[in-house]
This record gives C-alpha cells, sequence and structure tokens, in this order.
C-alpha cells in the first residue's frame, strides 16, 4: 500500500513540475500528451509495484512473427 | 526544429562504437553460442559483414531526408495516415528496447553485485540517471561519451589480454561439427541483434554536423564494435569451453572472476560490470531520447522536455511489466525478437527508401 501512495505521489509530483507551465500557455495538446503518458506510467509502475500477473506486451511480438520465426526455424535446422 | 543541439562527428561516432556493443557485451556470448555452438566466433565474424550491410542500408535512409530524423521522415514519405501507424510501430519498439535495457540492468546488478538491494530502487536510480542526462541534452550526453569510450576500451582490453594465458585452443574442436546451416543462423543473429538496433540513432543523426567523410567513419566505427565482440565470444570460448558458454546467464562477467594472474591481479568482475554499464547506458538514453523525441514529433509538440518525466515513470513500471522472468527475455523472446529488429532496420527501410524513389519517379513525370 505504501509503495502504492509512494508511486502515486511521484506522478503527482511530475504534474506538479510540468503541467502548470504548459497550462498557462494554453497549449491542451501538451496538456493532453503530458496527461495521456502519466496515466499509462502510473498503471504500468502500480501493477509493476503490487506485483500482478499480467501479460508482456511482447506476446504483440510472438504472435506476429510465429510464422516467420517457423520459417526461418525451418530454414536453418 | 525541436533540438538545439549539435554532436560533432567524433562524439556521434563515439555513441555509435558504444551503443552498438551496448548490453551486448554480456548476453551475446551465451546466445550466439546456443546457435552455432563452438563455431560462434565465425557466425560472429560472418554476421559483421551482414551488420555492415544494414548499417549502410540505414545510412543511406537517413540520407533521402539528411535534415529530418525517422519519425519525420517516415511521416512526409509515407503521408499522413499510414506513417503515422509506422511511426507508432517503431515508438512501441523504442519504448521496449529501452525498458528491455533498463530491466537487464536491474537484473544483472540485483543478481550479481547488490544483492540485498531491492530490484525497483536500482531501477529507480539507472532511470533517474537517464532524465539528468537528457535534461543536460544531446551535446552532454556526446561529450560524456567521450570521455567513458577510453575506460571502457581500456576495461575491455584488460579482460581480453588477461583472459589469453587460460584459454585451451582445442575448445574450438571438432570445427564445423554441425555442417554451415548453424554457422549461418548465428551469422543472421550477429548481423542482425548488435546492428539492427542501431536504428535508434536515426533520431538523431539530424542534429550531427556534417563532414566529409562520416559515412566511412561510422562504417570504421561499427566494424571495430563488431571486432571487438567477436573477440569476446572467442575468448569466451576458449577459456570457458562452449558448454559453460551457454549456460551461464552472463558469461562474461563468470570469466572476468576467473582473471588471476599470479595470484595478485584477482576479482577484477565489477569493473568488467562498470564497462558493461557504461555501454548500455549509452544504449538506454539514446533509446530514451527516441522514444521521446519521437513521440514530441509524432504529436506536433512544441517542447519534447516536458515528456521527459512522464517517460521516466512509463519506463519504471514497464521496465517490469516488460518479462515475467529472465528466462523469458534471454532464451524465449530472442528468436522473435531478432525478426522484429529485421523489419524495423531492413524491411521497413527498405519499404521507405522504395517509396521514395517512387514517388520522385512520379513527380518528376507529372
Amino acid at each position: 500500500m505504501l509503495a502504492v501512495l509512494l508511486v502515486l505521489g511521484m506522478v503527482a509530483v511530475v504534474a506538479w513540475i510540468e503541467l502548470p507551465n504548459v497550462f498557462r500557455q494554453r497549449q491542451w495538446k501538451e496538456v493532453m500528451v503530458i496527461v495521456l503518458m502519466l496515466l499509462a506510467g502510473a498503471s504500468f509502475s502500480i501493477l509493476s509495484i503490487i506485483l500482478y500477473k499480467i501479460q508482456t506486451p511482447l506476446v504483440l511480438i510472438e504472435v506476429i512473427y510465429e510464422p516467420v520465426n517457423r520459417l526461418f526455424g525451418q530454414w536453418f535446422s | 526544429m525541436l533540438e538545439k543541439g549539435r554532436l560533432s562527428t567524433r562524439q556521434f561516432t563515439v555513441l555509435i562504437f558504444l551503443s552498438c556493443i551496448g548490453d551486448m557485451i554480456l548476453i551475446y556470448p551465451s546466445a550466439i553460442s546456443s546457435m552455432s555452438r563452438q563455431d560462434a566466433w565465425i557466425s560472429s565474424l560472418l554476421g559483421l559483414l551482414g551488420g555492415l550491410l544494414v548499417l549502410w542500408l540505414m545510412l543511406h535512409v537517413s540520407q533521402l531526408h539528411p535534415d529530418k530524423t525517422l519519425v519525420e521522415a517516415i511521416q512526409l514519405i509515407f503521408g499522413k495516415w499510414l506513417g503515422s501507424i509506422v511511426n507508432l510501430w517503431y515508438l512501441f519498439y523504442f519504448f521496449m528496447l529501452c525498458s528491455y535495457l533498463v530491466r537487464e540492468v536491474g537484473d544483472f546488478l540485483t543478481t550479481q553485485i547488490f544483492l540485498n538491494t531491492p530490484l525497483k530502487i536500482i531501477y529507480l536510480l539507472f532511470i533517474l540517471l537517464m532524465v539528468y542526462a537528457l535534461h543536460a541534452g544531446l551535446e552532454s550526453i556526446g561529450r560524456s561519451s567521450e570521455i567513458l569510450l577510453p575506460i571502457f576500451l581500456l576495461v575491455a582490453m584488460i579482460f581480453i589480454f588477461c583472459l589469453l594465458p587460460q584459454s585451451k585452443p582445442e575448445n574450438l574442436k571438432p570445427f564445423l561439427e554441425n555442417g554451415a546451416i548453424p554457422v549461418l543462423y548465428g551469422a543472421y543473429f550477429a548481423s542482425i541483434y548488435p546492428f539492427g538496433e542501431l536504428i535508434v540513432l536515426l533520431m538523431v543523426i539530424p542534429y550531427v554536423k556534417r563532414e566529409q567523410k562520416i559515412k566511412k567513419d561510422i562504417i570504421i566505427v561499427a566494424l571495430g564494435a563488431g571486432l571487438l565482440l567477436s573477440l569476446i565470444i572467442l575468448v569466451s570460448l576458449l577459456v570457458l569451453g562452449v558448454d559453460m558458454t551457454i549456460n551461464n546467464t552472463y558469461p562474461t562477467y563468470f570469466l572476468a572472476q576467473k582473471i588471476n594472474i599470479g595470484n595478485f591481479l584477482q576479482r577484477i568482475e565489477s569493473t568488467m560490470a562498470v564497462a558493461w554499464l557504461i555501454s548500455t547506458f549509452s544504449k538506454a538514453v539514446i533509446c530514451y531520447y527516441a522514444f521521446t523525441m519521437g513521440v514530441a514529433q509524432l504529436t506536433g509538440l512544441s517542447n519534447q522536455k516536458i515528456l521527459y518525466f512522464p517517460a521516466a515513470i512509463m519506463l519504471f513500471g514497464m521496465a517490469d511489466l516488460a518479462a515475467p522472468d529472465v528466462l523469458y527475455y534471454l532464451k524465449h523472446i530472442v528468436p522473435y525478437w531478432m525478426d522484429w529488429d529485421l523489419t524495423n532496420a531492413v524491411v521497413i527501410p527498405c519499404i521507405l527508401w522504395i517509396t521514395w524513389a517512387c514517388r520522385r519517379k512520379w513527380k518528376g513525370k507529372s
């Protein structure tokens, strides 16, 4: 629990450093990108901190390259 | 233009050297010798030729739009929609590559050196160092890599020369035991794994001060890096033998523990770890730079510096999520990762080049 709070605190600090400036200059695109990246970062970090088992994104690569890999395997065996 | 700093040619070639070796110095011997066994050194030398071809292709593609980064060039050549999709693919690649490197550093340090330190703390320290380096700017990264290169080379040379007395040439026999095909597979690995990942440097190449012989310099430096990798694999086969090389997670580190000159010069493996950290750090920082720069250019931001901290938090989480265990990313994912590298370093640049040529011809006619 403490670790999750620490991660949230880290995210809050980063938001506090980066966001006010872009808000003041009304750069909405910047605000959106930062918020999206912070949300992604917070969810990744919390998932990794509480040791929740999820599939790695690299499964995507495995699925895409499975046929190619089998072909290479036939050539090189 | 987002980036104001400029690298000199020498700083850029040093970065190429360090990131070509990158994380390879520790894991390369076990990965390549599990493919071509005791002939791994031949594969490595053959793969060097292929790797230089790959590098030449990438340099040629970077010349299509010399003042644009890879992301901008893809956007220009493929158009807005297709370009955005290809760019997202590349950004995913840079991000995963960077978190993979952070993960490797964390796992290596917690299992071999800092046994009681939590893994997360090591991630945090490494990522904070990268954020600091990027905030200092691209020029500072170039200059610091110039300082770090001699240390790296010194350690690598000491490592190789101190191990030569223990080498047993019979470890390399039987020669070509399983025929040429496993050797070719190893050569494919050796050409695509260290050299293909240099595609991240296309995000930096527009910010290099152009000089006449830059292409030749880059090729020579990459040749040097490939030869150093081949030497390391040769030493590890000569001293450890093929089975020990395959079954060790970090054979080079294990080798450094065996160094013993006259019962006096021994246990210098932590200098080896420092050299590995130097090269991995250079590679990781370039990937991190490429990722933030790519996001900023894809979404058209006015300033990429605001993305450094958010990207750092994403890295901190993804370093853990990227792989469930060490075996997954050192053994299981490697064949798939090779194909991924092949796509990103050879297939997509080739398509890019062909599309560019077709477009120019088409425009010339109408």
